[in-house]
């Protein structure tokens, strides 16, 4: 093995390190769609709480690059997508508008926590972009099934708000018990 | 001048507490050294000082000649490093990718990375998994992967954090017959390990970590009746009062 | 097994470049969004016919695509009975109506096409070939490390069956302990949440710093993908299909 060895420009340590946490932050979303925590009479899916956690955690930049790349390996039919929904389907289906509002709201929310990272702040980023996916996402339910406003939040808001609630909160504490351990840039 | 120099090396964590304690600990280009010591004597610690994973608070670490901390990436492609945690360390989503990604980051040609790669799992034994997914394989075989993607780099050193923990028998028995073979190809080998038994009738030499300290070092045999005195178990044969064979045997 | 994991073979769809599969797909989005009903249904034909070829016949497709079948089934039922016009048959207070029907068909063909042309990737496009696809596709826009983006992308996939092995480990670590005796739901997320991602995160630690032991860089050398014949007609039919959709 003789061959030259080019110099690797390698890179700092924090980027891998960043690079790696992303992926992570993805898988998770991805497996999210699968795990299901029965509480009450109706399980709750935990995609939309890790996607929370991404922009808690990761902040605006790293959050939405992993809520990116999350959504890019499923359009482009990397098997990250729940429920037999591969592809770029996905994105049109009813439920595409929640998919794509994922991406500003993670931004918004890492935007807000950055700000001044309390449980406060935390609370009301998170409450913002809950807003910003129902926002996307029933208005892509409304275009495509033409049903009346009121029908479409009845729908596609109203039934998954108590759960969202309840994912919120466990997402300020989780965002603190998780920043610690979390080694950032 | 040894492959491996390590002079007065001392590494202080940022909370406070002390990791390494001046280190003095020559390693000769070919040796095979293995590194002992209770959880917590600073072996893990050690060891990422070989190819500036962590850089020392005090003194230095020469690889061949050259200083870690001016030159991590050289020390990087001098001695490859083997986790303890195999499934970790994996990056790629079939063994053969896996093996490619260290020649792909040295930016070989798609030829070259294909040649390195064939001739790495050849060598570890696992050129007929080369498209299987990693997490498929067994204990030993992942360890052996991990092996396969630091020769893939070509290094003169392999250093190996505990190689053995979470290995059945049949899985340290694969591990140890690589370390030999690759000892008796000419590679510079540091082992750490608390499981001195399972190694000692192949290494050249013994150093004992204790707290952060290099307190002994010597040929294998003579520092047995110490090891307990540092928390470290005798192999069997020995407490027997006979001689302790391979495990290979 | 599902028809979105890969299975090998050496289709038709198999032997395309891997760039010229996501155009495909991308084009498809555009018809099913865009275009007429002939265009529709030649588009239909050409995918249902591709994934038979590659090995993925109507029964996978009906089994896999269960979830996002039923979805439409629902979204055909509301355009069928808000539609405007007289009422074929009365349900209730509903009025199904015939604009209504065809409004639900062609959304629910529409949809179908760009699903199929999903699925048409997925089972034939190994993981890394998808991301090597990506990288090359990605390297002319600007602002965006696309191999950096391939990286992560490859480690998305690797870590998916760590995490989930991890959820499931963690739920028996939990139901071990009765964890059902906890009412509280935040709690209960909480406690599930925070012993899963700190274990999870300390591993991600470990693989950063394995990736820094073997000199991840940027000026990697990057995956080979070869196009040949096949592939520019194919790209030269997909760019009629974008016509023929727009006009």
């Amino acid at each position: 093995m003789n061959e030259d060895i080019s110099r690797p420009e390698v890179i700092d340590r924090t980027q891998v390190r960043m690079m790696v946490y992303t992926a992570l932050m993805a898988a998770l979303t991805a497996a999210g769609a699968w795990i299901a925590i029965p509480i009450g009479p109706v399980p709750i899916v935990l995609q939309n709480m890790f996607i929370l956690l991404a922009g808690l955690v990761l902040g605006s930049r790293w959050g939405t690059a992993s809520v990116a790349v999350y959504l890019l390996a499923g359009a482009c039919g990397l098997p990250v997508f729940a429920g037999g929904m591969g592809g770029i389907g996905r994105f049109v289906g009813p439920t595409g508008g929640y998919l794509v509002g994922y991406l500003p709201a993670v931004f918004l929310l890492g935007r807000v926590s950055e700000k001044r990272p309390t449980v406060l702040f935390d609370v009301i980023g998170m409450i913002l972009a809950t807003a910003v996916i129902y926002g996307v996402g029933t208005a892509w339910l409304h275009a495509l099934t033409g049903l009346s406003w009121p029908k479409t939040l009845a729908v596609g808001m109203i039934p998954f708000l108590p759960g969202d609630a309840v994912k919120i909160v466990a997402a300020a504490g989780i965002a603190r018990a998780l920043r610690p351990i979390v080694k950032m840039e | 001048m040894s492959f491996i120099e390590i002079r007065s090396l001392s590494h202080r964590f940022a909370d406070g507490t002390i990791g390494l304690d001046r280190i003095d600990l020559g390693v000769e280009s070919g040796e095979f050294v293995v590194v002992a010591g209770e959880n917590g004597s600073g072996k893990t610690t050690l060891l990422r000082h070989l190819n500036g994973l962590l850089l020392p608070t005090d003194g230095e670490v020469i690889v061949d000649g050259r200083s870690v901390a001016a030159d991590p990436v050289r020390a990087r492609l001098k001695i490859g490093m083997v986790f303890q945690d195999a499934d970790s360390q994996i990056v790629g989503q079939t063994v053969a990718e896996d093996a490619a990604f260290g020649p792909e980051n040295l930016g070989f040609d798609r030829q070259q990375i294909d040649r390195r790669v064939r001739s790495a799992l050849e060598a570890v034994g696992l050129a007929h998994a080369a498209d299987q997914a990693p997490h498929l394989l067994s204990g030993g075989e992942k360890r052996r992967l991990a092996i396969a993607g630091v020769l893939a780099m070509g290094p003169e050193g392999i250093a190996f954090d505990e190689p053995f923990s979470n290995l059945d028998y049949a899985g340290v028995r694969q591990v140890l017959a690589q370390m030999v073979a690759l000892h008796r190809s000419g590679h510079t080998l540091v082992v750490t390990t608390h499981e001195v038994e399972k190694v000692a009738a192949h290494a050249d030499r013994l150093v004992i970590l204790h707290r952060g300290a290099a307190v002994l070092s010597g040929p294998p045999a003579v520092l047995f009746p110490d090891l307990e005195r540092y928390g470290i178990r005798q192999p069997c044969a020995f407490k027997l009062g006979k001689e302790v064979g391979s495990w290979l045997a | 097994m599902s028809a979105f994991e890969y299975r090998p073979g050496g289709s038709f769809l198999h032997g395309l470049d891997p760039r010229t599969k996501l155009a495909a797909a991308a084009v498809f989005a555009l018809v099913g969004l865009a275009a007429s009903l002939p265009v529709l249904a030649v588009s239909g034909i050409l995918i249902v016919w591709a994934l038979w070829r590659a090995g993925v016949g109507p029964r996978q497709w009906v089994r896999d695509l269960r979830i996002f079948w039923m979805m439409l089934l629902f979204l055909f039922a509301v355009r069928a009975v808000t539609g405007s016009g007289p009422a074929l048959v009365q349900v209730g207070s509903l009025g199904v109506t015939a604009q209504g029907l065809a409004d639900g068909g062609m959304i629910c063909l529409r949809l179908s096409i760009v699903a199929l042309a999903g699925i048409g990737v997925s089972a034939a496009t190994r993981p890394s070939e998808i991301e090597a696809a990506v990288q090359a596709l990605l390297r002319p826009v600007p602002f965006v490390p696309e191999k950096r983006v391939a990286t992560i992308l490859g480690l998305v996939v690797r870590f998916l069956p760590e995490v989930l092995r991890e959820v499931r480990l963690t739920k028996e670590a939990q139901m071990a302990r009765c964890i059902e005796q906890r009412k509280n739901p935040i709690a209960r997320l909480y406690l599930f949440a925070v012993p899963l991602l700190r274990r999870i995160f300390v591993r991600a630690d470990r693989l950063a710093m394995a990736m820094e032991a073997r000199c991840y860089s940027d000026n990697r050398t990057g995956p080979v993908l070869s196009a040949g014949l096949t592939d520019t007609l194919c790209l030269l039919a997909l760019g009629l299909l974008v016509m023929l959709s727009l006009l």
